[in-house]
């Protein structure tokens, strides 16, 4: 009986032992090809239809699965020491496989915020893939009629990669038109649109979104001033385009602008601020000093 | 009248017999094991955790009905066949449509009574969730579109267990029957993605010009990609009561269209 | 002076099985009369076609060709399930279903009234003693236990003909005898009772006719005292009469 007892006692050792070492040396083998090739195969390869396809009614949860997928790519590493341990190392990101994970996810489900922002969180910066990334925010802004996050993302990319304030500008407005934005918004891309020669495009979005504000509600009456401001700087505009055509050349100042027939008087400024209008011809509501900035110029 | 009666009999027999099933219990406690892992997948996202849970719940119930339908609901129909346990019924005067159709009501019912446990059991997990991260709860979320959109999932389901019901009708081995089921379900998941494809794509390979042939298909195949409204619950965009009640009509309809063209095809089956 | 109609009718029944170039010829040209109140006893070695003849008889099976009826109506074009009880060889139920609620389900399909089926329900399961396991899952019960069940199944709405497919299959003596008991009990109530069987001294003690079948053939049909030869036992006059079949197919 006890023979039995030890004889079954050292099979069930042997076996476990064998199992320990097996799979022990098959997780050594497989953290060292991991190390050196990276798994760039997967379901986000799969052209868009076989995607769906293959997602059936579960491609909400794949397009979850996909972001998580993205996040252990962007994750750190952990590397097995000799000694036993772990040490993080700066790891090697494969830039168009991550991309194309967001894309796949995207496809799936083109609603889903952790996608866009994610993706916004890293593909402009080292990755240096705007244009790709004003494409996942375009699809999400799309497909996120309530959410003003993927056009003030794009506007925020416009301003700081592509130093293009105009076209951001009108993406913060177009961003402030959603139910729930921030009262910064239209402020902002006003400012902005109007830096950009976009003052025309600029009035007319805020005159529809005044249109649909109550003048009780907050931000009503800030918006109405920017509005102000904004109309009194496109009558100075058209007054120095006007003198462009007919004198040849910019005016150099508001007073030369005024002291010809192109401007009566400088309409009211809400802020109580002079005009400015620096050396490139750029007209500020905000800035009365612009010129004192410009090398060589005079304040207005 | 006497017709009805049968069925109901039947029908309450199938429920009866599904619901005192191990394996019907099994699955159902493992699903609701699955939904409340709801919690812990929710929180390894940082955005749009409430669309998260409220997806991870519905495709919960989703797959579990599906498990439901293809191994019990078929198995029972199986074993009424290899097991001669339809003799039983069908040395009464019980007609096959009547058989049939009660098997299908009593497996409905059974489907039902899943559906509400497991969707239970995913609003309590999609609730505590949606408590906890109350600011990423989606601006229009509705626990009445969630209502309706299992409500759906469940007459998705009603149209598999009859598509299964026709294959069982004609084939030959209860596993032929099975991988026939599963085939139709997945083109009937993705019918509505060909008809789109072939329509809008004149490049669409194999398919081109064969659009008439796709737009066949997709009347002979459920749409069921109808009835998948995760999204709109997940997002709390609403969809109208009047494509709700389409859907119940189609649902209805499609099915028992299935199971008289499953009654014609089981009368020429030899049963012994 | 009209005849009576008879119990059961088969004319010229034929059924094969199989693609036609093999096809495996289970009955042919088959045809028997059974009377009102007969027991009827369908004899015939394994394979040879007594089962697939009930099956015939209960529209499991359509027939190549010929005509069944029962009770004066046409079997697969006349509703006649009303008035007969099924014995299969190997009862099957529904394993989740208790003995109660398998013959509740059996009564309301036959279109039996409440009260009726649960007075005919509390009798047959004192008949058949299974009183004791009434509340009992059926998917526990024994082989015996599942042919009384399958007994009870078959008389619970009071049917006319009774069509019992090998009842005495895997029953030990206790239980045989207590089938036997029953279908003389049948008989003295005047019910038509076919069944199939290869157990002679069952043949011997119940049947008022016999047929005996072999690999598809109707070898006999008549008394039992027609059947047999002056002092040869019903076994030697069996095997005789198959032999004999067989040697005429052979040549």
């Amino acid at each position: 009986m006890i023979r039995k007892l030890v004889a079954n006692f050292l099979i069930l050792l042997l076996l476990i032992g064998s199992y320990t070492a097996s799979y022990s040396a098959l997780l050594q083998q497989h953290d060292h090809a991991r190390e050196t090739a990276r798994s760039s195969s997967g379901s986000w390869n799969l052209p868009p239809v076989m995607l769906l396809a293959l997602a059936g009614e579960f491609k909400g949860l794949m397009a979850d699965y996909l972001t998580l997928e993205a996040g252990a790519q962007l994750g750190a590493e952990l590397v097995r020491t000799p000694e036993g341990g772990y040490r993080t190392i700066k790891k090697h990101y494969n830039w168009p496989l991550i991309h194309q994970i967001f894309v796949a996810s995207q496809i799936l489900d083109p609603s889903f915020a952790q996608t866009f922002i994610v993706a916004q969180g890293w593909l402009p910066w080292d990755a240096k893939m705007l244009p790709e990334t004003q494409d996942i925010l375009r699809i999400a802004a799309n497909n996120r009629p309530w959410d003003w996050q993927p056009l003030h993302y794009m506007g925020f990319n416009a301003y700081y990669f592509l130093n293009q304030p105009g076209p951001a500008g009108k993406l913060f407005l177009e961003a402030a038109k959603t139910p729930n934005a921030p009262p910064f918004l239209p402020i902002l891309g006003a400012r902005l649109a109007q830096k950009g020669g976009e003052t025309e495009t600029a009035i007319a979005i805020m005159q529809s979104m005044l249109a649909e504000k109550n003048p009780e509600e907050p931000g009503y009456a800030d918006m109405l001033d920017r509005l102000r401001a904004l109309e009194g700087v496109l009558v100075i505009e058209r007054a120095a385009n006007n003198y462009e055509k007919t004198m040849g050349r910019k005016a150099s100042s508001l007073t030369e602008l005024t002291a010809s027939a192109q401007l009566a008087a400088l309409p009211p400024n809400p802020y109580n601020l002079d005009y400015c209008m620096d050396s490139a011809g750029i007209i500020y509501f905000d800035r009365p000093n612009c010129r004192d900035s410009a090398p060589g110029g005079s304040s207005q | 009248m006497r017709a009805l009666r049968n069925v109901w009999f039947l029908a309450l027999a199938t429920c009866t017999e599904g619901i005192r099933h191990r394996a019907l219990w099994a699955i159902v406690c493992l699903a609701s094991i699955l939904t409340m892992a709801n919690l812990g997948v929710t929180t390894l996202y940082s955005w749009d955790l409430g669309k998260v849970s409220v997806e991870f719940g519905l495709s919960s119930v989703a797959f579990t009905g599906l498990l439901l339908v293809f191994f019990l609901g078929m198995k029972i129909l199986a074993d009424d066949l290899e097991r001669s346990r339809i003799f039983m019924l069908l040395s009464r005067p019980v007609s096959i449509w009547q058989y049939l159709t009660g098997k299908f009501l009593g497996l409905s019912m059974i489907l039902f009574l899943a559906t509400i446990i497991l969707g239970l059991s995913a609003a309590l997990s999609m609730r505590y969730v949606l408590l906890q991260y109350a600011a990423f709860v989606p601006p229009n979320f509705s626990w009445l579109t969630c209502i309706m959109a299992l409500a759906c999932q469940w007459l998705s389901l009603v149209v598999v267990l009859a598509m299964s019901v026709l294959c069982f009708s004609f084939a030959k081995q209860p596993f032929v029957a099975l991988l026939l089921a599963v085939s139709s379900y997945l083109v009937g998941q993705n019918m509505e993605l060909l008809r789109r494809v072939v329509v809008e794509n004149p490049q669409a390979g194999v398919l081109v010009g064969q659009e008439r042939l796709v737009i066949a298909l997709s009347w002979i195949f459920p749409n069921l990609s109808l009835f998948d409204k995760k999204y709109a619950a997940a997002y709390g965009m609403a969809f109208s009561g009047q494509e709700f009640l389409l859907l119940c009509l189609y649902s209805i309809s499609y099915s028992a269209l299935l199971l008289y063209f499953s009654t014609l095809l089981f009368k020429r089956k030899e049963l012994a | 002076m009209t005849p009576a109609t008879p119990a059961i009718e088969i004319s010229n029944l034929s059924k094969g099985f199989g693609p036609r170039r093999q096809r495996n010829q289970a009955l042919t040209d088959l045809s028997l009369v059974i009377q009102p109140g007969e027991i009827f006893g369908f004899l015939g070695p394994n394979g040879a076609g007594k089962s697939t003849t009930i099956k015939l008889l209960l529209h499991f099976l359509k027939p190549d060709s010929g005509n069944l009826r029962i009770l004066g109506r046409t079997v697969g074009q006349e509703e006649y399930r009303h008035q007969i009880g099924y014995l299969s060889e190997f009862p099957v139920f529904y394993d989740h279903l208790t003995a109660r609620e398998t013959l509740l389900l059996s009564g309301r399909l036959s279109d039996m009234p409440r009260q009726e089926i649960a007075l005919r329900i509390a009798m047959l399961l004192e008949r058949m003693h299974l009183s004791d396991a009434a509340n009992r899952r059926v998917g526990g019960f024994s082989k015996g236990m599942k042919q009384r069940l399958g007994m009870a199944n078959a008389l619970v709405h009071d049917p006319e003909v009774l069509i019992f497919d090998e009842p005495m299959s895997g029953l030990d003596p206790v239980g045989r005898h207590q089938i036997k008991g029953l279908i003389s009990e049948l008989k003295q109530q005047g019910k038509t009772i076919f069944f199939s069987t290869h157990i002679l001294s069952d043949i011997e003690t119940l049947c008022d006719r016999i047929g005996v079948i072999h690999k598809g053939v109707l070898l006999y049909s008549g008394g039992l005292g027609n059947f047999l030869a002056a002092g040869e036992t019903l076994e030697d006059r069996f095997i005789r009469i198959i032999e004999e079949a067989n040697h005429a197919s052979v040549a």
